[in-house]
């Protein structure tokens, strides 16, 4: 930890403690078991942040180590994301096909995306050269995906708990960071000092945003109209939609 | 590089919009039933009057016309087109979101109503477009605004919206 620049130094150690507490916080809420997988996403977080206190940093163990971490945690951004909007999607049978044939295509628009900035880069003959450029892959992919799925929430009035918005958020500035640092890497810019202390700052924020924001409540208020949905607007949406329901039968009927 | 800073910031701008309408969803609260009860396309009728060229041919017949008349006249007329139009697309906007509304909270999967009025509102909003241009052109002497095409794509969708009741069970439970 000694060999990283003094404002990594300090930007570890809070993303640490933010971590810590953020896994801390998810798991006595129960939360962990409604997100799975952002759990599981944090905790391996929390574990490769760990990597460059306990491991020498020009040792080969310490990049095969935040090779593999980064691997997994590769892998857990996606399954985030899909956990994320079929949480969403769950209970809404009219919504179901429109939504399944506009992830398909979005899942394909996304991989394009990022498959044609994969063109651009010029990536190092190295281990973590190969890396990078995947992370930028799979970053930009995932930002087209979160970006694209947002526009369809935003299109139809779908409820939304008021913790899925503090995720979608979270996820936005994280993914979009990721993505621009490792395509300005791929792009031939190592500025490796600047380019680490912006991710390193950015997860930060990102992780004590969701510290503060994230609550056992926000599972169960709905956002609609900028204002806390609560049981007697839900009773009320019901009964207009009863009775457009009934407003357009009667119109049938005459 | 700039062009990539560029769409950087483009991105950023699109979620931060985006997470703006989330915050700030549709208002369920506007499409209630007396709305529903009280809409008709047929409020919309004098729209397709309102421009007619047989008026103006009818004016400049008249003792005493002159062409300062006839412009004062169709600017006002245009002007009550215009106003019209916001109308007409506040009220199918309404009639979208009643539609969107039913899509989501339905027992059934109504992907083909959904495509459906995707594909009505990008139609609609093209026809908005073109009548602004016809309505912009009209002072040069652009006769052809119609907005027949218009009311008959409103009756369309409060057609559907009426169809799609009939279609199928009622809205689903709430969980």
């Amino acid at each position: 930890m000694h060999q990283l620049p003094i404002e990594q130094q300090i930007l570890l150690v809070v993303e640490i403690a933010a971590l810590a507490i953020l896994c801390l916080r998810i798991w006595l809420i129960g939360l962990h078991r409604v997100y799975v997988y952002f759990f599981g996403f944090l905790v391996l977080e929390l574990l490769q942040a760990l990597i460059p206190v306990l491991v020498p940093l020009e040792s080969r163990l310490y990049r095969d180590s935040y090779v593999a971490s980064e691997a997994f945690i590769l892998a857990f951004f996606a399954l985030v994301v899909l956990e994320l909007y079929s949480k969403v999607l769950r209970d809404l049978p009219g919504i179901a096909g429109t939504a399944r044939r506009y992830i398909k295509a979005t899942l394909a628009l996304a991989i394009v995306v990022a498959l044609l900035l994969l063109g651009l880069g010029k990536a190092q003959a190295t281990v973590t050269g190969y890396l990078s450029s995947f992370e930028q892959t799979v970053m930009s992919s995932l930002v087209v995906f979160v970006l694209l799925v947002s526009a369809f929430l935003v299109y139809y009035p779908v409820p939304l708990a008021r913790n899925v918005i503090v995720y979608l958020m979270g996820y936005a500035v994280f993914f979009l960071t990721n993505a621009t640092v490792f395509l300005t890497i791929d792009l031939g810019h190592y500025w490796n000092r600047q380019l680490g202390s912006i991710i390193m700052g950015v997860e930060a924020v990102c992780f004590i945003f969701w510290l503060l924001a994230l609550s056992r409540q926000g599972e169960y208020k709905r956002v609609v109209v900028g204002h806390q949905w609560n049981p007697a607007d839900e009773q009320k949406l019901r009964a207009q939609l009863d009775a457009i329901n009934a407003s357009l039968l009667r119109a049938i009927r005459k | 590089m700039l062009l990539v800073a560029i769409a950087i910031v483009f991105l950023a701008a699109c979620f931060a919009g985006l997470f703006w309408r989330l915050a700030s969803r549709f208002d369920a609260q506007q499409c209630t039933a007396e709305w529903l009860d009280r809409f008709s396309v047929k409020s919309y009728a004098p729209m397709e009057r309102l421009l007619d060229s047989n008026d103006l041919a009818f004016l400049a017949s008249q003792p005493g016309y002159r062409p300062e008349i006839g412009k004062r006249l169709m600017a006002e007329r245009r002007k009550i087109f215009r106003a019209y139009l916001r109308l007409l697309v506040r009220d199918f906007n309404q009639l979208i979101g009643i539609g969107k509304l039913m899509v989501v909270y339905s027992n059934l999967d109504q992907h083909e109503f959904a495509r459906s009025l995707g594909r009505q509102q990008v139609q609609f909003y093209a026809r908005i477009c073109a009548l602004q241009v016809q309505l912009a052109l009209h002072p040069l002497g652009w006769t052809s605004v119609d907005a027949r095409d218009l009311l008959a794509a409103l009756g369309d969708m409060r057609t559907k919206v009426r169809q799609m009741t009939s279609a199928g069970p009622a809205l689903a439970q709430w969980a």
